[in-house]
C-alpha cells in the first residue's frame, strides 16, 4: 500500500481514538498518547503496528491519541486512516 | 416459531461508544446505520467501524442488521462490499420502491458471497419502504426475494412524499401501515413499523406501539434503548391472555382424544385460527 498524503480518522470522544498517518521517508514511528498508556500502551502499539505491517507500509509516522478505544475501534480507525491516506486526503 | 423482531434498535455506524455496548440493552435486533445518521464525510469510517464491530464483538445471538446507503448514491456499492464480507445477519435497503430495487441488491450480494466464499443465500435482506410508490408496490417488493425477512415502513420520508406530516393519532400512516402489513403477511415475512422520534414522550410512544400491535405488526424500529422495555411489555401477552390460550389448547386436546369434530370452550366455538393464535400467545409468553 502506498501512502499518498497525511490522513486523520477518529475523534477525541470517549471510547474512540484519533489516528494521524503521515507518510515520510524514515522508518515507521508510532507515537501514543493515552490515559492508559502504562497499562495498555504496548498492546495498543502492537495492534497498530500489526495492521500497518499487514498493509505493507514501512515509512510513516503514526500519531495516536487514545480515549479508551477497544481493539475493534483501534483497528477500524487505523484502517480508515490508511484508506484515506491512499485516496487523496479526505478528512484532512 | 419465527424469529422475534419486536425491537430493532438503530445505532449510528459512526459512534464507537454506542456500538461497543449496545447489546447490553437486549433489543431483538441491532441495526447499524450507515445511512442518514452518518455524515457524508464519515461514510468511509462508519463502514470500517461497523465491519470491525461485526467481526469482533459477540452480540450474543442478537440479530445484526446493517442499513446501507442506496445504490443510487456513491456509497451503496462499497457499503455492500464491506458489509457482506463482515457477515451481518441482514442487510437493510433504504427507500425501496420496486421489486427491481431488491433484485439489483440481491444480485450484488450473491456475487459478493461467491467472491468471499460465503454460502450463497446466507446474507438476508429487508426492505424499507419510504414513498407512495413503494407503498403501492409493497406486495411485489415483499415477494421479490427469498432473502427478504421483512419489510419496514419509514414514515418521515413517506409523509413528506404524500404531502402531510406525522400526527399523534397516525391517521396519515394508516393506509401505508395496513398495506405493508398485508403485503408482509401475504409474503410470509415480518412487518416492522417506523421509528417514534420523540424519546421524551413515553406515553405517546406506548400508544403508538399498542396501535401497531393491534394492526398486526411484528415490531418497531426504535432509536433509544429506553424504548425497548415498553415495546417488549406491549408485545408480551397478559396473564389472562396466557391462561385463555392454555384453556384453548387443553380444549383442543380433549376434543382430539374424544374424536370430536366440533370443539367448544365456554360456549364459544374454537376453530383453527383461534388455536393458531393461542399457540402464538403461549410461545410469546414463554420467550418473555
Amino acid at each position: 500500500m502506498e501512502l499518498l498524503n497525511r490522513a486523520i480518522s477518529g475523534t477525541m470522544e470517549s471510547s474512540d481514538i484519533m489516528v494521524e498517518i503521515i507518510p515520510w521517508d524514515k522508518d515507521l514511528e508510532i507515537n501514543l498518547k493515552s490515559d492508559v498508556k502504562e497499562q495498555f500502551g504496548k498492546q495498543i502499539t502492537a495492534l497498530v503496528k500489526n495492521i500497518i505491517d499487514e498493509n505493507g507500509v514501512k515509512n510513516a509516522c503514526i500519531n495516536l491519541n487514545d480515549k479508551g478505544a477497544l481493539d475493534f475501534v483501534i483497528k477500524a480507525r487505523v484502517k480508515t486512516a490508511l484508506y484515506r491516506s491512499t485516496k487523496g486526503g479526505k478528512n484532512e | 416459531m419465527s424469529k422475534l423482531r419486536r425491537t430493532m434498535l438503530y445505532v449510528p455506524g459512526s459512534k464507537p461508544s454506542m456500538i461497543k455496548d449496545i447489546y447490553i440493552y437486549k433489543p431483538d435486533s441491532i441495526m447499524f446505520d450507515l445511512e442518514d445518521s452518518v455524515s457524508l464525510k464519515e461514510k468511509d469510517s462508519a463502514r470500517f467501524l461497523v465491519s470491525e464491530a461485526l467481526q469482533n464483538i459477540d452480540y450474543r445471538g442478537i440479530e445484526t442488521v446493517v442499513r446501507i446507503n442506496g445504490l443510487d448514491t456513491e456509497f451503496g456499492i462499497e457499503d455492500l462490499r464491506m458489509m457482506v464480507k463482515a457477515k451481518p445477519d441482514v442487510i437493510r435497503l433504504p427507500k425501496t420502491e420496486t421489486a427491481k430495487d431488491v433484485k439489483e441488491v440481491e444480485e450484488i450480494i450473491e456475487n459478493l458471497e461467491k467472491e468471499y466464499g460465503i454460502e450463497v443465500g446466507k446474507t438476508k435482506m429487508m426492505a424499507a419502504i419510504e414513498s407512495a410508490t413503494g407503498v403501492m408496490n409493497a406486495l411485489e417488493i415483499a415477494k421479490s426475494s427469498d432473502r427478504l425477512i421483512g419489510i419496514a415502513i419509514g414514515a418521515e420520508d413517506y409523509v413528506t412524499n404524500i404531502k402531510t406530516k406525522r400526527t399523534p393519532e397516525g391517521t396519515e400512516l394508516l393506509f401505508a401501515r395496513c398495506q405493508l402489513l398485508n403485503a408482509a403477511r401475504s409474503a410470509g415475512i415480518a412487518a416492522l413499523d417506523t421509528v417514534y422520534s420523540d424519546v421524551e414522550n413515553m406515553e405517546g410512544f406506548r400508544k403508538e406501539v399498542e396501535h401497531i400491535k393491534t394492526l398486526g405488526f411484528d415490531g418497531k424500529s426504535i432509536i433509544n434503548p429506553r424504548q425497548i422495555e415498553i415495546v417488549h411489555d406491549v408485545f408480551t401477552p397478559t396473564v389472562e391472555e396466557y391462561e385463555d390460550a392454555l384453556q384453548v389448547i387443553a380444549a383442543i386436546k380433549r376434543a382430539e382424544q374424544l374424536g370430536s369434530g366440533v370443539i367448544s370452550l365456554n360456549g364459544k366455538m374454537i376453530d383453527k385460527p383461534i388455536v393458531e393464535r393461542a399457540r402464538r400467545v403461549i410461545e410469546l409468553s414463554k420467550i418473555n
